[in-house]
């Protein structure tokens, strides 16, 4: 319900500003930079021509652990939208062949940020490569 | 001047701060702890967003006006409020988040951003109904004083975004939906419009001087109110996008629900003023 007329013995001001205490004004400065900030990034944002996911991984060396060989890996989302679901697929070949798949799922890839994941493989890959790829993503 | 650097006057507005951030916390800190919340903050759309924030702070200014962590004697009071609401609101839940290791140095700042603008419009509202939280401090005056109909409106709607900001998220709200029929639907539309009606009537018994024509106008006026918000918070986080129009209406009428709940707990605890017979 609507605040009664001014009383300034309940908080110690009246309805001159100038009688408003310095951490009102440097809180609210804060609140108005905060609010300012996150409208302009967010109008920005909506009106810029957003590029589709565009996902990128980068492979790190694998590591002997418990008879197996883990290979972790960071995927990168270079698009301006956000990925969800995303599916990849960690690829040990030898020559041509095909001698370890496994499939991971990342659940959100933001735009310009990067997730890690990682496999558990049974050969070693040292020496034959691991590629890891992205398949297949949603729309959030 | 001389006031504005009081020790006692800065003291006492910290004292209204610290309720702010406890009100804050109280009703963010289950949203800070949801899945659902963080992922919005990456995945709404952007302008919807803007949106939300640019229609979030006419809102706060006159929710300090009629409730606030502290005492306001003009709008520039409110205003002020109103932001360093959305101050403490912001570094609480960034604090919170980075406790959590949802953020951290490493996030790309759209991204903290989205997080904490989608988190900070309900803690806002906590934040300013912290003085009704944590102070039961009434004068007579506030007693005798009682909200005309676009005050009482305005308090339901508060009460509405604040509860049904808890359930919009997730994705319980199409599960719901999807599992009812339209028989069932029409019945929870019954129930939360039967449910705000009793509150409404419990908040304002109007010794008689109430019609019941006129207690079914506001809560028909209030259930409409809350059926609009709940779509439209929904549309907001995206739930309505590429969903069929009968689905949607479902939709808003089990967010309603709440929605309903919250707008009738909040003309309770909020605008518990009487009331005059509306023309």
């Amino acid at each position: 319900m609507p605040k009664p007329a001014p009383r300034p013995d309940k908080a110690g001001k009246a309805d001159n500003d100038e009688e408003t205490p310095l951490l009102e004004w440097i809180f609210g400065g804060i609140g108005l930079v905060l609010f300012a900030g996150a409208l302009t990034v967010s109008v920005v944002n909506g009106l810029a021509k957003a590029a589709a996911p565009l996902i990128t991984t980068r492979v790190e060396p694998a590591e002997a652990i418990g008879g197996r060989f883990r290979v972790e890996f960071e995927a990168l989302n270079l698009g301006d939208q956000t990925a969800s679901m995303v599916e990849l697929v960690a690829t040990l070949r030898e020559g041509g062949t095909v001698v370890e798949s496994h499939t991971v799922e990342i659940d959100f890839l933001p735009p310009h940020s990067s997730r890690r994941a990682g496999v558990f493989l049974d050969h070693d890959p040292d020496g034959r490569g691991v590629e890891v790829a992205a398949v297949s993503y949603q729309h959030p | 001047m001389a006031r504005t650097l009081n020790l006692g006057s800065n003291v006492r507005y910290a004292g209204g701060l610290m309720r702010a951030l406890l009100g804050a916390m109280i009703f963010a800190l289950p949203l800070t702890m949801t899945n659902e919340m963080w992922d919005l903050g990456v995945t709404m759309d952007p302008l919807r967003l803007a949106l939300l924030l640019a229609v979030t702070l006419p809102m706060l200014v006159a929710l300090s006006f009629y409730a606030g962590f502290e005492a306001t004697f003009s709008l520039l009071d409110n205003v002020l409020d109103a932001f360093a609401a959305m101050a403490v609101s912001a570094i609480s839940c960034g604090i919170v988040l980075a406790l959590f290791g949802i953020i951290s140095l490493e996030t790309p700042l759209e991204e903290v951003i989205g997080k904490l603008a989608v988190l900070s419009f309900g803690a806002s509202i906590g934040a300013l109904l912290a003085d009704k939280q944590f102070n039961d401090e009434e004068t007579e005056e506030e007693d005798k004083a009682g909200p005309g109909f676009g005050g009482r409106m305005f308090v339901m709607a508060v009460g509405a975004i604040f509860l049904s900001l808890n359930v919009a998220p997730t994705n319980e709200v199409e599960i719901i939906a999807s599992n009812i029929g339209p028989l069932q639907a029409v019945i929870l539309s019954c129930v939360s419009l039967l449910a705000l009606g009793v509150v409404m009537v419990m908040a304002d018994p109007g010794d008689g001087r109430i019609s019941w024509v006129c207690r079914m106008r506001r809560a028909f006026a209030g259930y409409g109110m809350c059926l609009l918000l709940a779509g439209f918070i929904l549309w907001c986080f995206g739930r309505y996008d590429g969903v069929a129009l009968g689905e949607a209406i479902e939709c808003a009428i089990v967010l309603g629900f709440p929605a309903a709940l919250g707008a009738g707990a909040a003309r309770l605890i909020l605008g518990s003023g009487g009331d005059k017979q509306d023309a």
